[in-house]
């Protein structure tokens, strides 16, 4: 059985691990039809997944805390018309990708991840850092007589806005020590349902929102590289926090018959509740 | 005779200079104070045990300003544009640097589109004194340090081009470039302006509001070109734009912009009259790379900069050769071809 590898990239807070509990409740609940089955019940870390999994369908946020440490999932998988092989999917903390564009390093074990040819890329919509200039303010505030600014604060690494990290991150995986050739990327913005309202393509969002990136994904990628972007909503809404108060939203998620129709996936124009459509397509 | 002995001013806290100033550290009264009287405390250092040790991190790609070496390098990897920006101190070179790479986190600009950097850590601390996030009043910009110049690196692809095209924004401080106009030997170092295929002076649009030190941007600016070309450290295949600087400054003062304006003008007009046979091109341009007020837009100016420091290299032109017919010594070898709807 052959075994493939993917890497979910991301950070802090993008959206990582509610995809694996998602992924994990489609592919065992057999309600929606998917591009990739499951194999075998037995998994790599199945107590976690049980675990993520169960909170998911509960409508409750993944607890953070509950996170400790970096969990290397493994799923035995099969495409409707191909041979069942052995995916690994590291679920790794959004902390370590902040790392390598703060530090400039990496853990060994993130790094051995990293050299993965299937990456998935998570953006979450609603927490994207835009740059703002002084300037422009300043411009705003002038004829409205708004005082602006404060005790100024020296630069940190993490002041930097989203989009300038995740093309640094990138670039550092096209170079020593990480560049393992030409890969696929997935792109996942993820929390779609909180701009599905503004009906744009995923692709078109990212032009709009992060345009360094957008840039730098269509001209920037080494030969070779392949890319798709997808809009992923795998809650379908917000959900309870860790220890808030039961929502309308999440409430409405939770009187759904099939929890598996929460999810959906968008590319270009094209909506599914298939979450392992980007996974298939950078195992294609 | 027996002299007294002075008690021993003391304290265990060994930051304080209680003993010098008579002051405790804390600011607490001497009588309070729990350490003062008591005798230094020299704890032995906790011995550094294998497991507290950190375990090694894998060591990714730098994101600095490159050296002089790590230039080289990319110089050789990638067709490259070298701009080398020269003007004195707080004239806004950095202002300029910081700007133009601002540009793009908008989307293309100019026909031109980012495609990547490896000096990122750099651009963005060159652009954090102008953004909000720095809680600033006013948009600043960090000082230059002295030595040897620093290169921040921008990948880009013209429209209707597939292949990148790296952009290097060398940066000096000003005092080097001025130090120049009192000893050229000195440009020998300046290894940013042998390469450079657009050198870029600035004239501060700020300075140039005022009536006397109007006259010293001009100097500053013809003397530092002559220097420069005296020592040799120019070459005539390069371009060189003449920038004012800080325009929001110069449009805001309303009485005198018009001439500040026109004051630059007999710069660029003195500059082309002294330097137009050491350079292939001049040009001038007006900028607001970073302004702090209203009076010019963030950027004004720089889309037609960026797009001249971005021009097809004049190095890579090989010098035109005229045409030469050898004239043949028998009347055969003389007949001309015939032209007839586009053959010959």
């Amino acid at each position: 059985m052959s075994k493939k590898s993917v890497v979910a990239l991301g950070l802090p807070e993008s959206g990582k691990t509610t995809f694996l509990a998602a992924l994990w409740h489609l592919i065992t609940n057999l309600k929606v039809k998917v591009r990739l089955s499951l194999v075998k019940l037995a998994a790599g870390e199945a107590a976690y997944l049980r675990a993520i999994a169960a909170r998911w369908a509960q409508a409750k946020k993944q607890d953070r805390t509950f996170q400790s440490g970096n969990k290397t999932v493994t799923l035995t998988l099969k495409p409707a018309d191909g041979e069942e092989f052995d995916l690994t999917f590291p679920d790794i903390a959004g902390e370590a990708f902040s790392q390598m564009w703060e530090m400039r390093e990496c853990t060994p074990a993130v790094a051995e991840a990293l050299h993965a040819t299937g990456v998935l890329l998570f953006i979450h919509v609603d927490k994207i850092k835009a740059p703002g200039w002084i300037a422009d303010d300043a411009a705003l505030s002038q004829g409205m007589g708004v005082a602006q600014g404060g005790e100024p604060a020296p630069w940190k690494p993490e002041s930097a806005p989203t989009q300038v990290q995740l093309v640094d991150i990138l670039r550092c995986l096209q170079e020593p020590p990480l560049d393992v050739g030409p890969r696929k990327l997935a792109v996942i913005l993820s929390a779609w349902d909180k701009v599905e309202a503004d009906e744009v393509s995923p692709a078109r969002f990212l032009e709009m929102h992060l345009p360094l990136l957008y840039q730098y994904l269509v001209h920037g990628l080494g030969a070779g590289w392949e890319m798709r972007i997808f809009g992923v909503s795998a809650q379908g809404a917000d959900y309870d926090g860790v220890e808030g108060t039961p929502t309308a939203d999440a409430d409405r998620m939770r009187e759904m018959e099939i929890p598996s129709q929460r999810i959906k996936v968008v590319v270009g124009n094209a909506t599914t509740h298939d979450l392992t459509d980007p996974v298939h397509w950078l195992l294609g | 005779m027996e002299v007294a002995e002075e008690p021993t001013v003391q304290c265990a806290n060994p930051e304080c200079k209680v003993a010098e100033d008579g002051r405790c550290i804390e600011g607490q009264d001497l009588a309070v104070c729990t350490h003062y009287g008591k005798a230094l405390v020299i704890a032995d250092r906790p011995k550094w045990t294998t497991a507290a040790k950190p375990a090694p991190g894998v060591r990714l790609p730098g994101a600095e300003a490159l050296g002089r070496s790590d230039a080289q390098v990319l110089l050789r990897n990638q067709p490259c544009n070298v701009i080398s920006i020269v003007g004195p101190f707080d004239s806004g070179k950095t202002s300029l640097i910081a700007g133009a790479f601002d540009l793009f986190q908008h989307g293309p600009v100019g026909g031109l589109t980012f495609a990547g950097s490896s000096t990122l850590h750099s651009f963005e601390r060159a652009c954090h004194d102008t953004r909000r996030v720095s809680k600033r009043k006013k948009a600043g910009m960090e000082r230059t340090q002295t030595g040897d110049a620093t290169y921040f690196h921008l990948d880009l692809v013209p429209a209707g081009c597939q292949s990148k095209r790296a952009a290097l924004l060398a940066n000096r401080s000003g005092e080097d470039y001025m130090d120049a106009q009192s000893n050229p030997a000195l440009a020998d170092d300046f290894v940013e302006l042998h390469r450079a295929d657009v050198v870029t002076v600035l004239a501060d649009g700020e300075r140039l509001l005022d009536l006397g030190l109007r006259h010293q941007v001009r100097d500053d600016i013809c003397l530092t070109l002559r220097a420069l070309q005296e020592a040799g450290a120019t070459r005539p295949w390069q371009r060189l734009a003449v920038v004012i600087t800080k325009l929001d400054a110069v449009l805001a003062s309303k009485a005198k912009s018009e001439r500040a304006l026109q004051f630059f003008e007999g710069i660029v007009h003195d500059v082309r009259e002294q330097f137009s046979q050491h350079f292939i091109e001049i040009q001038s341009f007006r900028v607001a790379a970073s302004p702090q007020s209203a009076s010019a837009a963030r950027g004004a100016g720089m889309v037609d900069l960026l797009r001249y420091w971005m021009s097809d290299p004049a190095r890579l032109q090989p010098p035109s050769v005229p045409e030469v017919m050898p004239t043949a010594a028998r009347s055969f070898g003389r007949l001309r071809p015939l032209v007839r709807e586009g053959h010959e």
